[in-house]
């Protein structure tokens, strides 16, 4: 039978539940505390099924944004944050250039976090609403697959939405 | 030497070449890392855009212009969109020419001119067109409402007709070009449609209600009048159909005044039917085209009105000078109005509510005695006078809720 000192130890075990997560990218490793991992709903399935090693590897995400995706992670895993307080931590958390946001909406979407991906998409939308369309083409790498005359017709269609715009 | 020297430059001219190659490398590369993203991605981010941005954002590829114009799309663009009020404005002098006696405006010439197109739709003839007097042309436009502030918005659009009825970014117009015509448009798109002629009766002798029917996903236009024998005929279109269908219309004697707009909310459109001191409301469940008598909570007079709040069916009652109740009904199947709220702070006798908005959380009033507008912050239980622009004159002093979409029919 184990003496009390180290009963204590193994009641106090289960709650730090630790799980490691592993950008694909460049390998950097993650420490996190399961429930805050569990914030995102793809780890959860992966962990509810069974399906999770010791090391979860995520594929496509950076060193560097996964530890953005983690710190929101354990903001909003904290229950004596007040709601102010979620706000502006996730105001600093998205105030990034609009390359790194990008990257950062593709994590959230594929971890499933609903909330970061709302604040980012959300980032993304005021830091392009006034940009002109060439510009939003260039940041999203999309290749313009209009001709003159489709271009002309479109812009037509919704001309007042244009005034200002080249 | 003179080799020496040329083999030099030619060393430089490789490094330069090497250099910029390196550099065209690395910019490739650069762009390959830009991720691609998933159209699920996009299309959350280009519904958080203002309207302009998103229609702007149609020209930066095919892809986007689907996503925009997706039925998945505009109805999470709709849901996100807050009321505005829309109403027509006299155009100003700087803009009106009073010589010009030709049909086509001669405005911005970005300006959307609801008749032009309805004649380039019916391919009237110069010679047959009616000539149109130019000065009773209106703007149509919009404010926007936020934290007790007014923000002006203009379609650049033109039209001579009023409008009639609002439902989810529609609104019904009058077609001045021909008596008693009809126009559906939605002044965002620019889309619009002509309907086939209806039942004619004058404007107090009828009343109009545009809905969307959620079962069929189709807009219908409910036609209310009353003839000389006092009884109510009804008549529905579906928008995009080509004719009127005749439907048995509300009993006799429950209506007395269609002076009213009818609201939309909990699966029908309501009317209050009487000027003042109504008992009761008269409703159209949408899906059946059923008429039914609900009685109310308390007697609506002149000031009061009912009003969609959240989706429900909200009645403003004034309760004596200084208090204005808010009754809520969730349905008209065998639910009872339970009063929801009480306004106490900055309440007045005059104040008619206009509508409530779907985001920000406060309720829009109008004083009949002035026209002047007041928002009430539920969430900081604030009444405030909402300050409008110079020079902003409504016609009629009418506003209309209206919200700014996508959405077709």
């Amino acid at each position: 039978m184990a003496s009390a000192p180290e009963n204590e130890k193994n009641a106090s075990a289960p709650e730090k539940k630790t799980l490691t997560l592993k950008s694909m990218i460049n390998n950097e490793e993650f420490v996190v505390d399961e429930h805050v991992a569990l914030q995102s709903v793809t780890i959860k399935n992966m962990v509810d099924s069974d399906c999770a090693g010791d090391v979860i590897p995520v594929p496509t995400i950076s060193g560097e944004i996964l530890a953005l995706v983690i710190e929101y992670c354990k903001n909003h895993a904290n229950p004596s944050a007040s709601e102010d307080d979620l706000k502006k931590a996730d105001a600093g958390i998205v105030a990034k250039d609009i390359y790194t946001l990008i990257d950062l909406v593709l994590a959230a979407n594929f971890l499933d976090i609903k909330g970061l991906l709302e604040v980012t998409s959300q980032k993304i939308a005021d830091s392009i609403k006034d940009l002109p369309h060439q510009d939003v083409r260039e940041i999203f790498g999309v290749e313009n697959d209009y001709t003159p005359e489709e271009e002309a017709a479109v812009r037509a269609e919704h001309d007042w939405a244009f005034e200002g715009f080249p | 030497m003179a080799d020496k020297s040329t083999s030099l430059l030619r060393v430089v001219q490789e490094r330069a070449i090497l250099k910029k190659e390196a550099e065209e490398e690395k910019k490739k590369q650069q762009e390959n890392l830009i991720p691609y993203l998933p159209r699920d991605c996009i299309s959350n981010i280009l519904v958080r855009l203002p309207l302009e941005s998103l229609q702007r954002s149609r020209l930066v590829c095919k892809p986007w212009y689907k996503t925009v114009n997706s039925p998945i799309f505009i109805d999470a663009h709709l849901s996100r969109s807050e009321n505005v009020l829309i109403f027509l404005n006299k155009l100003t002098k700087e803009t009106f020419h009073p010589f010009s006696t030709a049909s086509i405006p001669q405005e911005k010439p970005n300006t959307f001119s609801i008749e032009a197109r309805l004649f380039q739709l019916d391919a009237v003839p110069i010679f047959q067109q009616p000539l149109l007097d130019q000065r009773s042309k209106y703007q149509i436009q919009f404010m926007e409402i936020r934290d007790g502030k007014s923000k002006m918005g203009c379609f650049n659009a033109t039209c001579l007709g009023q409008i009639r009825a609002s439902c989810n970014g529609l609104i019904l117009l009058e077609n001045k070009l021909k008596k008693g015509r009809l126009v559906v448009l939605n002044p965002v798109t620019r889309k619009l449609i002509s309907l086939p002629l209806g039942t004619l009766y004058e404007p107090h002798d009828e009343s109009y209600g545009l809905v969307l029917c959620n079962y069929t996903s189709k807009y219908k236009l409910v036609h209310l009048f009353r003839d000389e024998m006092q009884y109510i005929g009804c008549e529905i279109l579906i928008i995009g159909a080509r004719s009127w269908k005749v439907v048995d219309g509300p009993s006799f004697g429950l209506f007395s005044w269609f002076g009213y707009n009818p609201i939309s909310a909990i699966g029908a459109l309501h009317w209050v039917p009487h000027v003042d001191r109504s008992e009761y409301i008269v409703s159209m469940t949408v899906d059946d085209e059923k008429f039914h008598k609900k009685w109310l909570p308390k007697i609506s007079r002149t000031g009061d009105a009912i009003v969609e709040m959240g989706g429900l069916l909200c009645f403003v009652s004034h309760e004596g000078a200084d208090r204005i109740d808010l009754w809520v009904l969730r349905s008209l199947c065998g639910e009872e109005w339970a009063k929801q709220y009480s306004i106490t702070v900055g309440c007045m006798m005059y104040m008619v509510p206009l509508c409530c908005s779907r985001i920000s959380g406060e309720m829009i009033f109008q004083s009949s005695k002035d026209s002047s507008l007041y928002a009430y912050d539920f969430q900081f239980e604030d009444m405030k006078t909402v300050e409008t622009e110079e020079g902003c004159i409504p016609l009629n002093d009418c506003y209309l809720p209206h919200v700014n979409s996508l959405v077709s029919w």
